[in-house]
């Protein structure tokens, strides 16, 4: 098991050294399929692991496997350790099977493109980054992987590199990231210093005991490590960078933005959930971050015109929820809606890249409408995903809500009302995308541009988008919820523990989900077969909506607060510091050593007599001198 | 010593400032040298009355060294006015400043 | 008596002629002088002891060095000739004050120091013998390295007095014009490589909404 985990591990990155070092020797199409066989085989060793973990009893299915010793100093060893557990286990599983999947169909997406190889390498480059992280036995490797994974975003957001709009997100997306990432390091600097090591074993049994519950530094270590996550996975107040981050290209929205990157916060508290249930302030307050980021991204999702940013708030809104997951101890709930959610959205995120690539690249769904008749299984699909976003039975992630009002507490009260308004925005998004895309009728643009003379799509963008269908049936299936499956939990439990709502908590929420969720669905749909009424809506509520289309200004407020400042600074560094102290300290160099040069060959007259003189000046000088000194 | 060492040294100062004046106060490289040797002369009286006052022959050895010296540093010296005459250059120090700078 | 005498009689001849060498208007003179000047160093060798050593400025530097210069002084010429002497009056007080300040010190230094009577030296001293022997056993070094200097100066002599031919035709009566130092070219300064950078400015780049 030990080589398995370890071939999961590294099949990425052997996928990008090869790519790298065959480069333009093989054809695009073959760098293509190089990069999804070491993906698929990066998946099936992550598969092997898991059964091999389910084979094994409760209690022997934590694993450390060690590589070596990564780095060491007197004060902190950091080995390379791995660590193979169920919650590890599940989000290799995740990441490898539906990484592979994105990867196989970008084979489909990205043909063509001048610069194919390279994204391919850049794929398994997040691959390996991603499975680092999620495979770490401790925090600095995880930091590693955390920040390798940014990495891969930025150089797979501004994959065409030539535009501006590209660059300029991905830019964003690294420095929105990199906060996070100074909030993680400083958390190990505590850990370091008042643990000694940052091994997640020692670190999660000695914490508590170090850090007193409620305790200010383990309320701030907590709170750093919740920075971290929240710029990850782009909660409140680190969000901006998601929606920018759609102008890579569909299969990195789907994969990083959807399925995998963005969720390694959620990941992250559950891992370190010791040191949470440590500081229950923090605690309480990744739940609010959560609501308020669920409410707020759904809101915005239900403005927007762009295909693929409506997909990306909702992203934003369904992490919210995980969030609010976590933040209530149901861990094994996040976990679920997280394994779920990766399976619908990239599914959704890839179904939309199957309707963009027939419309040309058009991702505005007002130039879009009727296509339902022209890609019947792609409307099938994003149905079945539509259905498991708004969270209809079996789709229930309303296990998380119900286990938020067992807690009893304010911030349980809070989530559970707030998690139910975000089920009613959650119908009225998703439906209405469906509804502009798929459905009504075909715009002009769509009339002219769609093409789908090859079918709906190639087979390599089809199937894989199949898979996730199937997938998210079955996910649905794990957790069937009123206490009949829990086998999910059970394999987390000593992980990742749970809170168990009672039934008729659990009842009555899904009931109020379900109709909350449906009743949105149906008013939109209603809404949208009659433009009449649509136009009469926009009347009344036109004023209401610049709000969330102006993204509740989120970012104006960042340039105005941050970056102005900053970039008056960098400038004033320029003009200043930069031209007269470090330009004028080597220019002044040469000139003052040019100008004593020139002075002091002033005194080369040529003229033999004066140096004579100099000569003999000298000579009385020194005689005099020693007649001095012997005392005449 | 008959006649004691101190006028010998004092003789050999004379000399010794006579042969500086014609150095800064002459313009043809020949004097200049001529005077040059005279400053070397001085020197060597110098060297050898305190040898015989001192009774060591170290100061005549000396004075032999200064006189294998001063001759090859004669024959440098001439060689250069003769190359100067060669190529028609003016035999004036003053005018000779090819070194500036 | 004599010696005094011939002392006081040579000392005379010394000061006279290193004048004459110094202030001669014709330098065929003022080497004249010199040998004048040499032989009367001798005569105090001579009267020092020093035997050897007057024999060999004799005939070293009389006999050879002066012969050399009588030579050059012959083949220049009239070019040989001071040009025409008009010394600022500012030299000439500078100069004499150089060679009076020596002089001056040295007056000192003998004045305030107490010389006792030379000693009795053996007949021996300054023989060939008792030159030789320090020469070549002690100073063993400062002989080789003189005769390496010796050696140096008559490669050189021979170096700067070989003909060669030069870029004119021989004979041509073109001065000699010395070449003039080129100056270095202002170099390009950092500054030159920073202006081409571009600068950041607020307004170069903002973050713009989906």
């Amino acid at each position: 098991m030990e080589t398995l985990s370890f071939i999961c591990l590294l099949m990425p990155l052997a996928a990008v050294a090869a790519l790298a070092l065959l480069h333009t020797r093989i054809s695009r199409e073959t760098a293509a399929w190089l990069g999804t066989g070491f993906a698929f085989a990066s998946f099936a060793a992550a598969l092997i692991v898991f059964v091999g973990l389910l084979g094994e009893g409760a209690g022997q299915r934590e694993h450390v496997y060690t590589l070596y010793t990564w780095a060491q100093s007197s004060t902190l060893t950091v080995p390379f350790d791995i660590l193979v557990d169920p919650l590890s286990a599940i989000e290799m599983l995740v990441v490898s099977g539906v990484g592979s999947l994105i990867v196989m169909y970008s084979v489909g997406y990205m043909h063509g493109d001048p610069k194919e190889r390279r994204f391919f390498a850049y794929m398994n480059l997040f691959l390996f980054s991603m499975l680092l992280l999620v495979m770490a036995a401790n925090f600095v490797l995880l930091l590693a992987g955390w920040g390798l994974v940014g990495l891969s975003s930025y150089l797979l957001i501004g994959f065409w590199h030539e535009q501006q709009a590209p660059v300029k997100a991905a830019k964003k997306a690294f420095v929105m990231n990199a906060v996070g990432d100074v909030g993680i390091a400083i958390a190990i600097f505590f850990m370091a210093r008042d643990i000694g090591t940052t091994n997640f074993h020692e670190v999660f049994q000695r914490g508590p005991e170090v850090w007193s519950k409620g305790g200010t530094t383990a309320n701030l270590v907590a709170f750093l490590l919740l920075v971290g996550a929240v710029a990850k996975s782009a909660q409140i107040p680190l969000h901006t960078w998601l929606p920018d981050a759609m102008e890579g290209p569909t299969p990195v929205s789907a994969l990083i933005h959807a399925a995998t990157m963005v969720t390694a916060g959620v990941y992250l508290i559950a891992r370190a959930h010791p040191l949470f249930e440590n500081a229950p302030d923090i605690q309480s307050l990744v739940a609010l971050l959560g609501v308020a980021t669920l409410l707020m991204a759904g809101v915005i999702a239900l403005v927007q015109t762009d295909i693929k940013r409506i997909i990306a708030y909702s992203t934003m809104s369904q992490i919210g929820y995980m969030f609010t997951a976590v933040g209530v101890s149901a861990y094994s709930a996040g976990m679920l809606h997280l394994l779920s959610h990766a399976f619908f959205k990239a599914l959704l995120f890839l179904g939309a890249g199957i309707v963009i690539h027939a419309l040309a690249n058009e991702q505005d769904v007002r130039r879009m409408g009727g296509l339902a008749s022209a890609l019947p299984w792609t409307t099938r699909l994003m149905w079945v995903g539509t259905i498991a976003l708004i969270g209809i039975w079996p789709f229930s992630k309303d296990v998380v809500l119900a286990s938020a009002y067992e807690a009893h507490s304010t911030t349980g009260w809070i989530v559970w009302v707030g998690g139910l308004l975000g089920a009613a925005l959650t119908g009225l998004y998703a439906t209405r995308l469906m509804r502009l895309v798929f459905y009504g009728e075909r715009s002009e643009f769509a009339r002219e541009h769609l093409h789908t003379d090859h079918g709906e799509a190639p087979w390599t963008m089809f199937w894989p988008v199949a898979v996730l269908g199937i997938g998210t049936v079955l996910a649905g299936l794990l957790w069937i919820g009123f206490g009949v499956n829990h086998a999910f939990a059970t394999f987390l439990e000593e992980v990742a523990p749970n809170v168990e709502p009672a039934v008729s908590v659990e009842f009555a929420t899904t009931v109020i989900a379900w109709a909350l969720g449906i009743g949105g669905a149906l008013l939109v749909w209603r809404l949208y077969e009659r433009p009449e009424r649509v136009a009469a809506v926009r009347r009344r509520f036109g004023s209401l909506t610049t709000l969330p289309e102006r993204k509740f200004y989120w970012d104006e407020a960042y340039d105005l607060v941050f970056y102005r400042p900053a970039a008056r600074v960098a400038c004033w560094f320029n003009a200043v510091l930069e031209r007269w102290v470090f330009g004028g300290s080597v220019t002044g160099t040469a000139w003052s050593v040019r100008g004593i040069g020139r002075w002091v060959s002033d005194a080369q007259t040529g003229v033999v007599r004066q140096y004579a003189t100099v000569f003999v000046i000298g000579a009385v000088a020194i005689g005099a001198y020693l007649l001095g000194r012997s005392s005449l | 010593m008959k006649v004691g060492v101190e006028y010998f040294v004092g003789l050999s100062a004379v000399l010794f400032g006579i042969g500086l004046y014609g150095i800064f106060i002459r313009r043809s490289p020949m004097i200049i040298l001529l005077s040059v040797e005279l400053v070397l002369n001085a020197a060597n009286l110098a060297l050898i009355a305190f040898s015989r006052y001192r009774d060591d022959a170290s100061g005549q050895v000396f004075a032999l060294v200064v006189m294998a010296v001063a001759a090859s540093e004669v024959v440098v010296g001439l060689g250069l006015v003769v190359a100067m005459s060669r190529r028609r250059a003016e035999l004036d120090v003053d005018r000779l400043i090819n070194l500036r700078n | 008596m004599t010696y005094q005498i011939v002392f006081g009689a040579a000392s005379v001849l010394a000061v006279v002629s290193a004048l004459g060498v110094v202030l001669s208007g014709n330098p065929f003179r003022s080497a004249l002088w010199l040998i004048m000047n040499l032989a009367s160093l001798a005569t105090f060798y001579l009267l020092l002891d020093a035997a050897f050593l007057a024999a060999a400025q004799v005939i070293v530097y009389a006999g050879a060095v002066m012969i050399m210069f009588l030579f050059v002084i012959a083949y220049l010429g009239g070019s040989a000739d001071e040009p025409t002497r008009d010394t600022p009056p500012w030299q000439l007080a500078v100069s004499l004050l150089a060679g009076g300040a020596i002089v001056a010190e040295v007056i000192v230094a003998i004045a305030s120091h107490e010389f006792t009577g030379g000693p009795d030296v053996a007949g021996s001293f300054g023989s060939a013998q008792s030159v030789s022997v320090p020469l070549f056993g002690t100073y063993l070094l400062g002989f080789e390295v003189a005769s390496v200097v010796l050696l140096v100066a008559a490669v050189g002599g021979v170096v700067l007095g070989a003909r060669r031919p030069g870029p004119r035709a021989p004979g041509s009566t073109e001065p000699f014009v010395p070449r003039q130092p080129q100056l270095v070219p202002e170099a390009e300064l950092q500054t030159a490589v920073m202006e081409s950078q571009t600068l950041i400015t607020p307004e170069t780049a903002r973050s713009d909404g989906g």
